[in-house]
């Protein structure tokens, strides 16, 4: 920070010093402050000929090297991507190598110019996008969106991609990260025990709230949620907002804009909730359980639905009972005029892969990313991490589970329906905040309109 | 000659731990209080100056406040539950079985709850969190459990979860955690106490009270102000317990302002608005501790 030099006399020694250590000095400041920023590489130089088959022109025996982030998703998913790129470009000499600490061993290369050709730059280590983007660090990927499918030349990869991949990549208007997997949000419940009780799941809201009645007199709580971590409320309360208000609406509480949470329609989908903690029908003592917690609470069929995303049936592991069949909800049409249709979900694509700007064999790099987009290695990708992926062809395996067959079934129905909560990476405080919000709605003592009125001056007050 | 060669070796062992403190104590210290005064994020290496900003937001943040009011609540508490408690068992353990064949000794099997009491103490504080989270858990938790089997159906308390309760089920963690280190620490205070005086007093006809309040505390009062201020200090910060049990949960009922400043700083990314809460907390603690020392200040008592 304010490592200013002090205004020294210069001696002799002191000057001999200064030059024996200036190389030392010099890697110091660069590892601290990246020193003079170099202006940015000229993007993409194809160092081979563009042909059919190498949209790119990736140079034959370029090297290329890939660093893969080694956290949940594993790193064996990779091993099919490489072999693509190898029997396309026999000559290349691949590195491929795994970290979970990509800031530590990733940054001082990007400071020294010599980053790895793609790298998967995830997990609680990864570098900050914003400085990344601040640094211009990062290669447009454009080209990529338009190049011919791996395995389909006859569609653009831009075509095999689901919905909102490009807009959750693009940082400062450039498509700069391809995020890999994908996942859906909300809440679950259990098609096994709805087809032992003979339930439905329900079309409109005043079904939902029958059929929660329903299962209050079975014994069953219809919901749970982790009230030590109130945000996993957030998904499922934005997508009835989304479903009722649309993307306008979710767009304004993604950009803290005002009239977001006091928009009338999205107080209407609030008011539609209320009924659930207002009727009791939240299980006893969900205010003080944590997110396994209550996900042990709703495997156990003690409560009809709980919170949560894509991970949940992979996090949950041998505790989920055989032949439990859990399945992603769809929200229930609440208004007669809802502005989007039954079956719209909040969904996102995660898990980023960067090509830096500065990187030896960038068109190398373009073309890994198409490899891994190819309809196999995304099926491989499916199969070896247990989540979905962002190219939407994608085969799921034949043993996959429940979960994420249900997942897949509701992308395909909800098509363009889909939107993204960004609020989390955008403001932690303020998704915090209004989140400790909705803990309180949920045990009763906040009511929706108190809700949406706290969470759009909460909105206002971090919108300065 | 010898002096200087002395005064050699003693810079010599000196140089390293001064440094060592310098460069990872002290200038950690110095440098907080100027990103106090910057709006630094923590990852470039830019900062702007931002004057007092970080001061004036922090007056007008309720959940500082309520932060703040929190560890004033346990400065007070904490200290005196403990002590309270560890006064009374360390008296029941050592002072209270009357004389018997001449010799002032504890209450029956005052040995066996010696070493139970002091438990929670070598236990490390995660796995401390960890298991009363479990305790509480309102569902398959061991209090809701046993209330449950003493027909008390109707009554099962979400401790975590509920605002009113929350901060008052941290409490009895810390207290828990805490009391048996105080009781062997007073143990130790009355076992110095000479076995004469209580003698006289119980010759004197004195009750066990009045042993209590009237030869016991005045005797280790020493004691008793060191862990007043092991205590104070304890409230003050009550950050690993809070962090595994609540979050500052629920609604910032339990928020105190070590977990506060943390969550700004690795949380929302703000190190100088977290580190402007230092330095309020660095005052807040400096006035409280001259305080005590100052308010427990009494006459040496020899014997």
């Amino acid at each position: 920070m304010n490592d200013r030099p002090s205004p020294l006399q210069p001696t002799r020694r002191s000057v001999l010093a200064l030059l024996a250590l200036s190389p030392v000095a010099g890697a110091l400041a660069g590892c601290a402050t990246g020193g003079t920023r170099q202006s940015a590489a000229p993007a993409a130089t194809p160092t081979g000929a563009a042909a059919a088959g190498n949209p790119f022109g990736v140079a034959q025996g370029a090297p290329i090297e890939v660093v893969v982030f080694d956290g949940g998703y594993g790193q064996t998913y990779i091993k099919l991507p490489v072999e693509l790129y190898q029997g396309k470009h026999p000559k290349a000499k691949i590195t491929q190598t795994a970290t979970q600490q990509i800031q530590q061993s990733l940054q001082p290369r990007f400071v020294a110019g010599n980053p790895p050709d793609v790298v998967n730059n995830s997990g609680s280590n990864a570098i900050d996008y914003g400085a990344l983007v601040k640094d211009e660090a990062l290669l447009p990927l454009l080209p990529l969106l338009d190049a011919p499918s791996w395995s389909d030349p006859a569609a653009k990869v831009r075509d095999t991609l689901r919905p909102g991949v490009v807009e959750v990549g693009t940082h400062g208007g450039q498509f700069t990260v391809l995020n890999y997997s994908y996942g859906a949000y909300g809440a679950w419940y259990s098609s096994a025990l709805f087809k032992e009780k003979g339930w439905t799941y329900p079309q409109t809201w005043d079904e939902y709230l029958t059929l929660c009645d329903k299962m209050a007199t079975a014994g069953i709580a219809p919901w749970t949620y982790p009230g030590q971590f109130p945000y996993y409320m957030f998904w499922w309360l934005a997508s009835m907002i989304y479903k009722v208000a649309g993307k306008e609406v979710i767009d304004k509480i993604n950009n803290l804009e005002k009239d977001a949470w006091t928009d009338e329609r999205a107080v209407a989908a609030l008011k539609a909730f209320e009924a659930i903690p207002a009727n009791g029908w939240v299980l006893k003592g969900s205010s003080g359980l944590n997110h396994t917690d209550a996900q042990m609470q709703f495997l156990l069929g003690k409560a009809g639905f709980v919170p949560g995303g894509s991970w949940l049936e992979k996090e949950m592991g041998d505790s989920v009972p055989a032949g439990f069949d859990m399945s992603i909800c769809r929200v229930p049409s609440i208004t007669a005029n809802d502005d989007r249709p039954f079956g719209a979900l909040c969904a996102k694509a995660g898990e980023p892969y960067i090509v830096p700007r500065s990187a030896k064999n960038t068109a190398g790099g373009l073309e890994f990313l198409r490899a891994m987009l190819s309809d196999e290695s995304a099926a491989n990708f499916i199969a070896q991490a247990g989540t979905l992926s962002s190219n939407r062809r994608a085969k799921l395996p034949k043993d996959a589970k429940h979960g994420l067959v249900s997942i897949d079934a509701a992308l395909a129905e909800a098509g363009d329906n889909v939107f993204g909560v960004t609020l989390d990476t955008r403001d932690s405080r303020l998704w915090g905040d209004i989140a400790k919000v909705m803990g309180r709605f949920m045990n009763g003592d906040v009511k929706a309109d108190q809700l949406a009125k706290e969470a759009q001056r909460l909105t206002d007050a971090a919108r300065g | 000659m010898r002096n200087r060669h002395q005064s050699r070796v003693i810079v010599g062992f000196l140089a390293a731990p001064v440094v060592l403190y310098t460069v990872f104590v002290a200038s950690p210290y110095v440098q907080a209080f100027y990103i106090a005064l910057t709006d630094w994020r923590g990852l470039s290496a830019e900062v702007d100056l931002v004057g007092l900003a970080n001061f004036a937001e922090l007056s007008g943040d309720p959940v500082f406040w309520k932060a703040l009011l929190n560890n004033l609540i346990l400065l007070v508490t904490l200290p005196v539950v403990t002590i309270g408690l560890a006064l009374f068992l360390a008296f029941m353990l050592n002072a209270a079985g009357g004389p018997r064949s001449g010799e002032i000794r504890g209450v029956w099997g005052a040995g066996f709850y010696r070493v139970v009491y002091f438990f929670p103490y070598i236990l490390s504080i995660a796995i401390i969190g960890v298991l009363w989270t479990n305790i509480y858990n309102p569902i398959n938790g061991l209090l809701n459990g046993a209330l449950r089997a003493v027909g008390l159906e109707q009554v099962q308390p979400s401790w975590l979860g509920d605002e009113r309760l929350a901060f008052w089920a941290v409490l009895a963690v810390l207290v828990w955690n805490g009391v048996g280190f105080y009781v062997v620490l007073f143990t130790a205070g009355i076992k110095a106490i000479p076995a004469s005086l209580l003698e006289a007093a119980v010759l004197d006809g004195a009750s066990r009270t009045q042993i209590f309040f009237r030869i016991t505390i005045p005797l280790i009062w020493e004691n008793v102000r060191t862990a007043t201020v092991y205590l104070g200090i304890a409230a003050l910060d009550a950050f690993a317990v809070v962090q595994i049990m609540t979050a500052g949960g629920p609604n910032d009922s339990t928020q105190v302002a070590s977990f506060y400043l943390y969550q700004n700083a690795f949380s929302y990314g703000r190190f100088g608005y977290a580190s402007a809460m230092g330095v309020v907390l660095f005052a807040v603690t400096l006035a409280l501790s001259a305080f005590t020392l100052r308010a427990t200040r009494r006459e040496r008592i020899e014997f």
